[in-house]
Parts: structure tokens; sequence; C-alpha cells
């Protein structure tokens, strides 16, 4: 209601005359959604990973909008065949390190800093965190845990033989050519002060140690809200009741210090509060959805980037197999009672098509997305390898939706009905408008179907969801790489992040994603994805929905600020603030 | 006098432990295992439940329970704000601050005004500034807080620029947040004031402005028009007549006779409405995204984040039982009857 107000009320208030820059030296950005963690080995969440990449820096970093080619930060060259430092059967990369770099504190770093910052990255291994990302790429395994769920030893030697320190380089060895190494590695495992985490009870680095910092809790790290990193800018205040987090520049950054002296983020659930932030000048960028941009795009002083492409898997819904059950509030009764679900509720495949079967994609693509962009057909977006656009996909059948009901729990669900909780992250109003279509268009199949649909704050989201506690989601998937690998894994390889937290176990599905990473024949490799693209089709773990593109909305005053599908939100190092 | 609020004094233990009472029987419609749930902060621990249900006696007979709740509730351990990120004592002494100045500084006009406008509606009544009074009382009623909210943010917000949302601006935000920034009384009209900081001051108090324009404007409706119909009421009696027909000026009568005796209604509807302001206004201060009590609690509610909702709820039903104590000392004085009675 209010966003609706909102919208009739902007376009009145939006006739004013341009203004002067305001605040030139902060850039505040009104964001949907909070922070989770700083920590950026436990973190895995785009809005924090943005922090991130301001506070922290990795050996190598993209350069600019490209998303396969790179720049060095702390590395001094990235390596290649040509300039030597990556062996010639693609297995050894070395990263000559370079001096004179000082963390937030004004200590040195040093390539011992750099070894732990790796070898951390991989073995913290927190459930649903980034560490598989390099256990997969540098030893070809999932995870830091044996069978029994415990750290492996033998893991953590592989990982401590597999990184070094050789004449001032970093050298890591693959046990399998992984071109996407570089692509993570500009993302991801960045490095970090290690005298500073043990000096407040984080891990040593020693095996003997290991166990006790396995798979923390969120505020179990030293890095959880505080940083101490080696980027442009540093952590002045996190204000975590007041979803606000000021960054401020680092004046001893080892290049030119930042133009800008404070970026702020804001976290504003009600996109009409953000837009009239972006309006006064209040804000410089704001997080906004499509159905809104009409109102922001005659507005003086705006600048709208559109059309920028995504790699993403975008707002589709994930069905929890096994739910957890245990003081559950999303499940109602927890029984197939009409007042709730049972924990396997969605173990039936019936259910599951009779949910994709209900879901208007049309309604949704028009209404959230104004028609821009494609139904999505799979778990790989448009735009990246293996995508299949001829792959069959769901598209809204009431008739089938209640064959498909009538079949499922053996002809009891029709009868006796349901109640449970759709999740969506709060403040996401295309999600938001995702989940409401979805729960109208069951409703509308039996009075006695119940959805109710609940926006919860990101870090509740990620926690009750990877906890198996949410029965069902709506959410977004960025690829860690532009490869179809890191979007199959997450979705539906058993230890991916959907995945596992969905309790989706295909062992065909485990081993054609293991198959596809290596296989070396493109067109071989190509109708693996295909493969695997049907299968998702077939079990349905998830919903896919729409494959749209990226908008950012900005002041016009904002300067140096680009794209990159990796960095959706910006790298404010270049950005400054100056009147056109 | 003294004896009357002692009694009054001794008897609010009383009030609280039935409040107290009331809020654990509420908690009993929860299972243990969701009452357990209410003292985790990562959902992983669900897996060691029963040791969170044995710790906190969730098994044990009821009183008991109520016994070892009611200790926590004591030690000011009312559990962890997931919303809030903290315990939820420590957050409520974060948002109601925030809360008790707006709140401040939108009740003093509302009494100002509601009382003297409804005064002077009773004695001008049916003429051009009764009209108007009753104008404003039914369009203030009538108006939903987030329109009017939404609408004095579009004028004087983003057309005029002339009082943000918020609490302060960021240079403000980055002043209090300094280290050379002493917080005396979490009230920041009154902290930027004792620093010295005249512009923050500003700043802060034009934030203040539109909040508390729309809770003036919605709230002030229902004083005006109790203060006027409880002037009209003893306008009409007989003693009101015969201090007339004794030849005292109006004036007097109005203000030592009649308003004395009105008051008694003015009275509890102040102190309901005071209250209710310092719950909460959930509606203004998410409009305004002003951080106080009301929009934690609606965050909380929206999140399912019971240990913030029953903090929310106990600070509420504290403030009640207060401000009907305060009110039944008001009582004392404007009307000495009651306090011999």
């Amino acid at each position: 209601m209010l966003s609706l107000l909102a919208a009739l009320v902007l376009p009145l208030a939006a006739q004013q005359a341009p203004q002067p820059v305001k605040n030139p030296g902060i850039f505040t950005y009104a964001i949907q959604g909070d922070v989770d963690s700083l920590d950026p080995d436990w973190a895995f969440d785009s809005i924090s990973q943005e922090i991130q990449f301001q506070v922290y820096e990795t050996l190598i970093f993209f350069r600019g909008s490209a998303i396969d080619e790179f720049d060095p930060l702390l590395a001094t060259s990235v390596p290649t065949q040509d300039n030597g430092f990556l062996s010639d059967d693609g297995l050894t990369y070395a990263f000559p390190l370079r001096k004179g770099v000082r963390f937030h504190d004004g200590t040195p770093m040093t390539p011992e800093d750099v070894k732990y910052s790796l070898l951390r990255f991989m073995l913290l291994d927190r459930a649903g965190g980034p560490s598989h990302l390099l256990l997969n790429a540098i030893l070809g395994v999932q995870t830091a845990a044996g069978e029994d769920g415990k750290p492996d030893p033998d893991v953590y030697r592989a990982a401590a033989d597999a990184v070094d320190i050789e004449a001032g380089a970093l050298v890591i060895r693959l046990k399998r050519p992984y071109p996407a190494l570089l692509s993570i590695l500009a993302q991801y495992a960045p490095v970090v002060s290690k005298k500073w985490i043990v000096a407040r009870g984080g891990w040593d680095g020693r095996l003997e140690t290991w166990a006790a910092h396995f798979n923390p809790a969120k505020d179990a790290t030293p890095l959880y809200d505080q940083e101490n990193g080696t980027g442009p800018f540093k952590l002045a205040r996190w204000d975590k009741p007041g979803r606000e987090l000021v960054l401020e520049r680092n004046e001893g950054y080892w290049r030119q210090p930042a133009p800008l002296d404070y970026v702020v983020f804001q976290s504003v659930d009600d996109p009409g509060t953000r837009e009239l932030m972006l309006q006064t000048g209040d804000a410089d960028s704001i997080m906004l959805e499509r159905q809104f941009l009409a109102q922001v795009a005659s507005m003086p002083g705006t600048t709208i980037i559109d059309d920028l492409p995504l790699l993403e898997v975008h707002d589709f819904f994930a069905m929890t197999f096994h739910i957890n059950a245990t003081a559950n509030p999303y499940v109602g009764s927890g029984q197939l009672d009409g007042n709730g679900i049972p924990p396997d509720f969605f173990s039936d495949i019936d259910v599951r098509r009779a949910f994709a079967y209900s879901f208007d994609n049309d309604a949704y693509l028009r209404d959230g997305y104004r028609s821009k962009g494609q139904p999505a057909r799979g778990p790989i977006p448009a735009g990246v390898f293996g995508y299949n656009q001829l792959q069959p996909v769901y598209s809204r059948d009431p008739q089938r939706a209640e064959n498909y009901f009538r079949k499922a729990f053996g002809g009891r669900l029709w009868d006796t009905g349901f109640r449970f909780t759709l999740a969506y992250m709060e403040g996401a109003a295309d999600r938001e408008l995702a989940c409401q279509i979805m729960k109208a268009d069951v409703e509308s199949l039996n009075p006695r179907f119940h959805v109710d649909v609940r926006g919860l704050d990101w870090p509740a989201w990620l926690a009750d969801f990877t906890a198996g506690r949410l029965p069902m989601v709506n959410a977004r998937w960025q690829l860690d790489y532009p490869d179809p690998a890191a979007s199959v894994f997450p979705m539906l390889d058993g230890e991916g992040f959907f995945a596992k937290a969905q309790g989706y176990d295909n062992p065909r599905v485990d081993r054609l994603i293991a198959q596809a990473v290596v296989e070396p024949v493109q067109r071989s490799r190509r109708l693996m994805y295909y493969d695997l693209q049907q299968i998702a089709y077939s079990d349905i773990p998830q919903i896919y929905t729409v494959d749209t593109f990226f908008f950012q909305v900005n002041r016009s005053w904002v300067r140096g600020w680009y794209y990159n599908p990796f960095l959706q939100y910006g790298y404010f190092y270049p950005v400054y603030k100056e009147e056109s | 006098m003294v004896q009357f609020i002692a009694k009054r004094l001794l008897f609010l233990p009383v009030v609280m432990l039935g409040v107290t009472m009331l809020l654990f029987a509420a908690l009993q419609f929860l299972s243990p295992a969701m009452r357990a749930a209410l003292y985790i902060k990562d959902p992983r621990q669900l897996a060691s439940l029963d040791q969170v249900i044995q710790k906190y006696g969730l098994d044990k007979p009821m009183p008991v329970q109520y016994g070892i709740w009611l200790k926590q509730l004591m030690r000011g351990d009312l559990g962890y704000s997931e919303t809030a990120k903290m315990p939820v004592a420590d957050a409520i002494k974060s948002f109601f601050p925030a809360t008790f100045e707006l709140t401040c500084v939108a009740f003093l006009p509302i009494l100002a005004i509601g009382v003297y406008f409804g005064v002077l509606s009773a004695v001008y009544k049916d003429r051009w500034l009764d009209q108007l009074s009753r104008f404003v009382a039914i369009t203030g009623y009538s108006l939903p807080s987030f329109v009017l909210g939404l609408l004095l943010l579009m004028v004087f917000y983003g057309r005029l620029q002339w009082f943000p949302p918020g609490r302060y601006s960021l240079d403000v935000d980055l002043l209090v947040h300094s280290a050379s920034f002493r917080h005396y009384t979490g009230l920041l009209t009154v902290d930027t004031l004792l620093n010295g900081q005249w512009s923050a001051f500003v700043d802060v108090a034009k934030h203040l402005v539109l909040p508390a324009v729309t809770l003036i404007y919605i709230e002030l409706a229902l004083l005006l028009r109790i203060t006027r119909s409880s002037m009209l009421e003893e306008l009409g009696k007989d003693y009101i007549r015969t201090a007339k027909a004794k030849g005292l000026p109006g004036s007097v009568i109005v203000r030592k006779h009649a308003l004395k005796n009105a008051l008694i209604p003015v009275v509890t509807l102040s102190s309901l409405l005071f209250v209710g302001l310092l719950s909460g206004v959930v509606i203004t201060e998410t409009v305004f995204d002003f951080p106080g009590i009301g929009r934690w609690g609606i965050e909380a509610a929206q999140q399912l984040d019971v240990p913030a909702v029953l903090g929310a709820t106990l600070l509420a039903a504290g403030l009640f039982v207060l401000a009907n104590l305060v009110s039944d000392i008001l009582y004392a004085f404007v009307d000495p009857r009651i306090r011999i009675g």
C-alpha cells in the first residue's frame, strides 16, 4: 500500500530543478536486504560480498566489466602460460606477491597471511558457505568434512600441500586443470591478517586446532562484524539494529586513496522511500525492482543504466524435500490435516508438479519485469554455455495442476488441504510479487489450500533456509564464474547450496555434474548440461521463472561506476561525485 | 495525598505481576519446543533443543516454569532478538529513546492544542471556531496516518527538501557515532545541545518535524472532541448557572469551575494517549523510517521474532500500568474527592 501511494505521489514530487552535488565525499547506497556477515570465508550472499569487495582484496581482480580478463591486485602478475606463472599442463599457478601492502591496522601483509587466507577459505567450510568453490577447484572435493561430518585431516594435509609460498610467490597446485580458478580467485579468498585473527581467538591455521573452528556459527568468527583487510575502504561502523553500514576511506592504502571519504549502505525496505532518497540526493544509488523503474525514469538528475547482462538464476522457487519441522512456525501443524504440511510434503513429485503448473509465469514476466526478458528454461541462465533454448518449461495449466494435486499423497491432499509459509527476502518487491502470484494461483484451485507469504530479513532467511526450516522460498543465485558448473552445482548437486538445503539428492545428477566439469569435448559437455536441465525439468527441485537483465539507478553526479556481472552493485574505489 | 500515592505505588508490583502472569499464560499456547526455540540464535542449535528445554526448565510444572521465567525477567534476560541482532533488553534500550523523544515532541502540542481548542469549541459552540475544530478533528481521525505521512514526505521532503525522514542526516550520523560525541540521555535533541553541537541539534529537530506533525494531526482529534464534550456537559450544569447568576466573569467560570471538573476524562485520555505513543507508533515510525520501538516491533512481528514481540509487549504493559498510576495521581490533584474517597 505504501509503495502504491508512493507511486502515485512521486511523479508530482519529482518536478523540481536540478540540484548541486549533495554530500560530495559520501556515497550512499539505499539497498534491499541486510549484510549477513563480514567474514569473507563465511558469507556467501551478494550483499555481504558487496561489502567485502570494498574492504578486502584478492590476488587478482576483474578488469573493468570483463568477466574473463583479470588484473593483478595483491599479486603482481596474472598467471598465464606466456608469462610462465602457469605451468604448461595447467596444474600449477604462481602468484608473485605485491610488497608494501598494509592491513587496515597498519601491519604489513606477509606471504604467510596469503597462504593462511587460502587455507582458511577452504577449511572453515561452514555448511552452505563458499569453501567448496576452492576445495573443488584445487583439491577436487566438495567438502572438507569426512563421511562422519567431522573435519577430515586428509583434506587439511592435501590443502596444505597444494598451497605454498615459494620465492615470494603463492603457488597453487591443482589435481586437475580448472580454468575457472582465476575467476574464483578474482572474487573469493581475499587476504586476511592471520596474526590479527589469531589474537581475537580465531583459527591459527594448525591441524590440531582446526576442528574447533570448523563449520562455525555466524557470530563465532572474529571477522563476523569486524574486519582488517587491505582494501581501499575500512569499516567505520556496522549499526545492525539501525541497518546501516559505513565504510571510510583507507588513507594508508597501497594505491592512491579512494576519492570518496565514506560509502554508506542503508537498508531500506520500502521502494517508495528508496526512490525519495534518490530524488532528494540523500541516496546516490538505489536498488530497485523493474516494476518501479518507470517512476524514476523521468526523475531529473537520475541516470538509469539498463540491459546489463545477468549471470543469475532469477527468482526461482525452491522446495525443501525434508523439512526440519522442529519448533518450525512455517509448517503450521506439521501434519497433513489442512492446518499445516508434513515434513515430506514436497518430496511428493505430484505436489511439485502441481505447484509448477499452478504458477502463472507469463503474468510474472509481464507485471514484475514489464516483459523485459523471457521465461527461464532451467537452472542455466540464458547466455551461459549449455543453455538449451528448446528445453520444455512449465506454464500455468490449472487443470493439470488440479489433477496433480488430486493425485498427491494418495489422493488425500485435495480433501484435507494444506497451509504453509512461502518466504522471500524482505524488501524484494519482485520476489514478493512472485510469491503473491504463486499464492493466488494455488489458492484459486481449492479453498482448502493456504499459502502464507512472508518476507524475512535476509540473515533470517539464510539461516532458516540452510537449516531446512523453510518449506518453499523464492530466491536468486548469482553465478560465481561464467560457466554452467557455477549454476548446476549449487542448484542440483547433493552438496550444492540449494540442493543440499532442500534435501534434493539425485546420484545421477551428481555424477553428470562431476563429469561435465572435466569433459574436454565441448559438444559432449553441452549435451551433459542439456541432460541436467532435462532432469531438473523432470525432478522439479526448483521452479524457474524468468531470465532478465540488470539495471542500475544512480544519481547523474555519480562518476566512475561500472558494471560487472560479478560485482553487480559496484566497486567503489574508482567512484566519485561530480556535477554534470 | 502522600498516603494515596504510596498506596498506589505499593499496588504497582501486584499489577505488574498480573501482567507477567497473563503474558506467561499466552506463552503456554506454544509447545515446549517452540518456547525453547525462543532461546536459540542459530537454527543449527535446534538439534540440541532438548538441552535448551532442560536448561530453561521448560519441561517442569507450570508454576516452576513461571518462577524460572520471572527470575529471568528480573535479571533483564528477555531473550535474543533476531530482528535487532542483540538481546531484547539491549534492543529496548537502543530503540526506546528515539520513541520517547518523538512522543515528547508530539505529546505536548497535542495536549496544549487539544485542551485549549476543545475548551474554546465548547465555549463558542456552533460558531466558526467550533466548526473549524470539528473539521480538523474529523479529518485527522479519518485520515490514515500513512496517507498523511506520505503526503507530508512528498511535499516537505520530496519537493521542498525541508524535513527529511530518519532520525538524522549523514553528517550528524557520523558525528553522533564518533568517539568525541557523548551520549548523556539517548535523546538526541538534548545530547546534541549538551555536546554544544547546535547545527546537529537543528538537524535532529528537522527530522522530528514530519513524524511529530503526523502524530499531532492524527491524535489530536480525540482529545479535542472529548475536551469539548466534557466541557459542554459541565457548562450545562446547575453550579455553572449559579456561578453565572452570581455575576462571575465568564473566563473565571470556565477556568476555575468548569474546566477543572471537565478534566477528569481528559486526564484519562491523555495518559492513554501518552502510553500509546510511547509503546511505539508503528505506522508513523515505519513511514518516516524512524528507528523507534514501533518500527522494531512491527519488524519483529513480521519476522516471527517472538522474544522481541514479548519484550515490546512487556514494555507496553509496564508503561500502561505506570500511566494509570500517574493518571490516578492526577485525578487526586484535579478532584480531591477521589483521594478522600
